[in-house]
């Protein structure tokens, strides 16, 4: 069933004449036509996103153009809708199952291009399970540290414990981080005597003193309000912030508060005689081992300030058991679906530093070396069979 | 990379600006030096001389190299081209010269060097100038009057962004850093040109023999004595303020002092053999009465420069000289393992490949016009072969002489991309002739090393650093280094060729070249096809590899990016041309515009994204990059509209040329459309 043997023609309009409303889709999803679409607006949306990088951080330009269904576009300040990459990426390997896997004629001479399909639809597969399911952030230790748990670069979340116990609840910032400024959501549970409001959310805020405010800012509590700044290039140094309200659930009044993501403690609010702490943080993640680190080296090659090497040396501890470890450029330990890369260091005077390790979970890791493998072994099978008949037409060309 | 090193290089000599409000005039022109008048020169060097001088291991940059290298990257800074020709006409190696500012400063500063582009600099140093052209070269001796003002207002222009310098200024800041790097080289073997009066220091007569003026090495090689004459000061109640303990203390600072200048290149292999840093003349000073190293080797090194630097008025003294010196620090390179490639280094800058493939290229190219004047003339059209082969065999001994002396995969900088990526494409041309057999890829490949050659050339000499540099961390693995960069290199090469050849099919079109020779465009088609696929397989694995060390060094395996983004743009642009062909939706010529689009996309990628200076890829070399970028995406431009105007004027295809037949070997889904435009 190669439609591309077909001349076009009566005979292929009659064909499409043919063929039932599900056909037709079929067809069109699996067209040449619509992969040439899909392949134009990602290579468009590739380039947007690349030069917008220039004036915006990379994480919004990901939100906005990698990461969404739809993108709207400022040409010369009018808004012009466009998909977003992630549909295209679905609309792409929708057009290579039907066209590059089911419709694709199965011959010797299309196996390199079967091969490759395969491993392109790996590849996008691999892109999906890591986006949706895979949990990245950092863990950053001063050198004689241990820890077991790490924290996003750019996600927020709140959390609710009561004093004196071990229990927490996490909201996730899913749930208010893109809340409208005007906006609030509230949030229960059947142990907590109250409900908690979150609103008024600033993505990069700085608490300051209420006599700074200015007109139009939001309210001051306990004497302070929250400005928002511009965000940051860089946008995991952005702090969020945001104002709550416990409004205890049995009447009273309610009490409202700041969060700010920078804050030292908590906000510790008493009602019935019991004691809440609020917080506002980056989202952390546990691990099922203990990571301390030993020594964290700079090495430079000599007479240089040019760095040549950095290294943590570490000891992972499970069970009980440490083995020290040493984490490199370039050589991460991985270890029980983790993976801890040399990310980072700060030096803290005295012959002191911090390391940061960025972690990694990703179910996916290996898929797109598999990915590449299938890949490149389709694109040599298919090209190098074009090639050889293509050098033997020429001989024979030039024998007569 | 290169703006990495470039960035510390500059840093460190801005900050030895500011450090030195008003620099030291180098004594040679304070002073005044006997032999100063050029009648009384004294000879020049013995071949044999610079010879060795050329071969002295030093270590500049993190690494050890040939003193060569070091005399040719320094030259190339202040005077824009490796050699330089006095004014008696003599062309003289880098090494040569490096050994007049070393050893016979007064020689060296009367040697116009020092390449001043714009005028404008001079006139607002207050340096005179009449007679002279606009972009013109000078000594130092005639930059000397306006020196101060020099670094006064490359001080004041260090603080404006880069970016926001006018060209007068960025000169100016320029020729103040070659000006104090010129003033460092002069004033670095100043210490080994005299001896140093110890007459001051108690039993000075027993320590040094009855030497009256020892040289540098001869008191460091005392140092024990002279820390017990000042121990011993002290503790007979003449303390620190003693004589005998000032006296010391003040020959300690004149040894200081007369090394100041004394601090690059590190010229002494370091004690232990653990030590990756070697040593500076200055650095042993400072360290050998307080530091236990031992000093031994060094001063063995030293002693030798100061034979060297008092033999300088006499050629075969100075030969003899250099030879022992030689031979010490080869001996001492040698025992730590670090001398091996030195050699070889040498005679990879002495052989020249690059420029003289750029010969070959250009030989290539001259012929190649010759062959349409004389088509028929078979030794014109070998003569274009042979000579762009020969362009080929250099370019790849070149680069693979440079992985033996790095111990490195080919392409580790954006200078080496030039080359790698130049060698593939004349390459790929040499195969797609051998397979072809048409003229058309060896000329348009003739095209293709002349530019890359050219432009290698003036990325070299416009950066005007060591081209082997160190790798910084990340870089660091030559495993991801062979495939990654150099899969996605050669990807870009047979983008970028293709793109070209797709010029020769477009242009004969436009201009009514080769009119009804179908086998031509069938042919030339063919090729950027074959070539676009070819590339397309490079590009897309050499992109994955990319991912996968990205996975594998910061845990993500795509993260947007611009360079990756650069690399799936080509990908993209590959995937939409064939598909796009095979669906009909382009014909020869269509897929040959096409093709020229992939090169515009390629050269964004491969520098474009480089200019906007964001993400963890903005390594490489930027400034004046942006002119050159432009005026090949205007030339594309051009070719692309002519094409363009071309396509919708002409009669369509089937009249002029007949059109290559439906590509149906290639099966797929989708029915063609009816009426495929291209």
């Amino acid at each position: 069933m190669s439609d591309a043997a077909l001349p076009p023609g009566p005979s292929g309009a009659r064909a499409r004449a043919r063929r039932s409303p599900a056909q037709a889709a079929f067809a069109l999803l699996g067209s040449y036509g619509f992969a040439v679409v899909v392949l134009s607006f990602l290579l468009l949306l590739t380039f947007l996103g690349t030069l917008a990088q220039a004036e915006t951080s990379l994480f919004e330009v990901q939100r906005k153009y990698f990461e969404s269904l739809f993108v709207m576009h400022d040409v010369l300040g009018v808004p012009v809708p466009l998909p977003g990459v992630y549909l295209l990426l679905v609309a792409l390997s929708v057009n290579l199952v039907c066209g590059g896997i089911l419709r694709i004629r199965k011959s010797g001479a299309t196996v390199g291009v079967l091969v490759t399909h395969v491993g392109v639809l790996m590849l996008l597969g691999g892109g999906l399970v890591e986006y949706h399911a895979s949990t990245k952030g950092h863990m950053t230790l001063v050198e004689g540290e241990s820890s077991d748990e790490y924290q996003s670069f750019f996600e927020w979340e709140i959390t609710v414990a009561e004093a004196g116990t071990t229990r927490e609840w996490v909201l996730p910032g899913a749930r208010w981080y893109d809340l409208r400024a005007d906006a609030t959501a509230r949030f229960t549970s059947p142990e907590w005597p109250f409900d908690l409001d979150v609103g008024s959310v600033v993505r990069n805020a700085a608490v300051l003193p209420a006599a700074e405010r200015r007109e139009g800012e939001p309210v001051a509590v306990s004497g302070h309000f929250l400005r928002s700044l511009p965000r940051q290039k860089e946008a995991e140094r952005d702090v969020a912030a945001c104002y709550v309200r416990l409004s205890p659930r049995g009447g009273g009044a309610a009490v409202d508060g700041i969060l700010h993501g920078n804050q030292a403690a908590p906000l510790a609010v008493t009602l019935a005689d019991r004691t809440w702490h609020v917080d506002l943080h980056k989202r952390r993640w546990p691990v099922p081992f203990t990571i301390r680190l030993d020594d964290f080296r700079r090495v430079l090659h000599p007479g240089t300030t040019m760095p040549a090497s950095f290294e943590s040396d570490v000891e992972k501890i499970e069970d009980g058991v440490g083995q020290k470890i040493r984490i490199s450029m370039n050589r991460p330990l991985r270890h029980r679906g983790y993976t801890f890369f040399q990310s980072s260091f700060q030096e803290l005077g005295g012959g002191r530093y911090a390391s940061t390790f960025s972690v990694v979970r990703n179910p996916a890791d290996p898929v797109p070396l598999y990915a590449c493998i299938v890949m490149a072994a389709g694109l040599v099978l298919h090209f190098t069979r074009r090639l050889v008949r293509h050098v033997r037409d020429n001989a024979g060309r030039r024998a007569a | 990379m290169n703006n990495v090193r470039r960035a510390v290089s500059v840093v460190a000599l801005a900050a030895a600006l500011a450090a030195a409000a008003a620099p030291p005039v180098p004594s040679v022109l304070a002073q005044g030096v006997p032999g100063a008048d050029p009648a009384r020169a004294p000879a020049s060097w013995t071949p044999r001389t610079v010879e060795l001088a050329a071969l002295l291991p030093v270590q500049e940059g993190g690494r050890v190299k040939p003193l060569s290298t070091f005399a040719g990257f320094a030259l190339l800074r202040m005077n824009g081209r490796r050699t330089y020709t006095t004014a008696a006409g003599e062309r003289l190696t880098p090494t040569h010269w490096l050994l007049d500012c070393l050893l016979r400063p007064e020689r060296a500063v009367r040697e116009r060097v020092f390449l001043v582009e714009n005028d404008g600099v001079l006139d607002a140093a207050g340096i005179p100038h009449e007679g002279r052209g606009r972009r013109d070269r000078y000594s130092y001796e005639e930059l000397a009057p306006g020196r101060s003002e020099v670094f006064r207002r490359a001080r004041e222009y260090d603080r404006i962004e880069a970016r926001d310098r006018t060209p007068v200024q960025a000169q100016m800041l320029r020729l103040a850093l070659n000006m104090r790097e010129f003033e460092t080289l002069i004033g670095s073997l100043e210490f080994a040109r005299h001896g140093y009066d110890v007459s001051a220091v108690p039993g000075a007569d027993a320590i040094f023999e009855g030497v009256a003026r020892p040289g540098l090495a001869d008191i460091l090689a005392r140092r024990e004595a002279l820390r017990e004459v000042a121990l011993r000061e002290r503790a007979g109640g003449g303390g620190p303020g003693g004589a005998g303990g000032e006296a010391v203390t003040n020959l300690l600072g004149t040894l200081v002092e007369a090394t100041a200048e004394a601090r690059a290149p590190a010229i002494l292999p370091p004690g232990p053999a653990g030590d990756r840093e070697w040593m500076t003349v200055h650095g042993v000073v400072e360290r050998a009465f307080t530091a236990p190293d031992d000093v031994g080797p060094a001063l063995r090194v030293i002693a030798a420069l100061e034979s060297l630097a008092r033999a300088a008025a006499d050629p075969a003294a100075a030969e003899a000289a250099m030879e022992r010196l030689h031979a010490e620090l080869v001996s001492q390179a040698s025992a730590r393992g670090e001398y091996a490639r030195v050699p070889l280094e040498v005679r990879y800058y002495r052989w020249d490949f690059f420029h003289r493939a750029l010969m070959a290229f250009v030989a290539a190219f001259l012929l190649a016009g010759l062959t349409w004047l004389w088509p028929a003339n078979r030794w014109l059209a070998r003569g274009v072969l042979g000579a762009a082969a020969v362009g080929f065999v250099l370019v790849t001994a070149g680069v693979v002489v440079r992985c033996v002396i790095r111990g490195r995969p080919p392409v580790t900088t954006l200078y080496e991309t030039i080359l790698f990526v130049t060698g593939v494409a004349v390459g790929a041309a040499l195969f797609t002739e051998y397979v072809n057999r048409r003229r058309v890829a060896i000329a348009v490949a003739a095209v293709f090393g002349t530019v890359g050659m050219f432009l290698a050339g003036k990325f070299e000499t416009h950066e005007a650093v060591d081209t082997m540099p160190n790798l910084i961390a990340v870089l660091d693995t030559n495993f991801w280094l062979a495939t990654h960069v150099t899969t996605i290199n050669i990807g870009y090469a047979a983008v970028l060729f293709s793109g070209a050849v797709a010029h020769a099919y477009i242009l004969a079109r436009v201009f009514g070249l080769r009119r009804g020779d179908v086998d031509f465009f069938r042919s030339t088609a063919r090729m950027v096809y074959g070539l676009q696929a070819f590339g397309l397989v490079f590009s897309l694995v050499g992109t994955i590899l990319g991912g996968i060390w990205a996975n594998d060094s910061w845990g993500r395996f795509w993260g947007w990016d611009p360079k990756e983004n650069g690399a799936l743009m080509i990908c993209l642009w590959g995937l939409i041309l064939l598909h796009a062909r095979l669906g009909g939706y382009l014909h020869d010529f269509g897929f040959c515009m096409g093709a020229v689009f992939g090169g515009m996309i390629t050269a964004f990628s491969w520098w474009g994204v480089n200019l906007l200076g964001i993400g963890l890829h903005s390594y490489g070399f930027t400034s004046g990059a942006m002119f050159g970028l432009l005026v090949f995406y205007g030339i594309e431009g051009l070719v692309m509209l002519a094409g363009g105007i071309h396509r919708m004027v002409a009669p369509g295809p089937g009249t002029a040329a007949a059109p290559l037949p439906a590509p149906a070997p290639e099966p797929g889904p989708g029915a063609p459309p009816a009426a495929a435009g291209s």
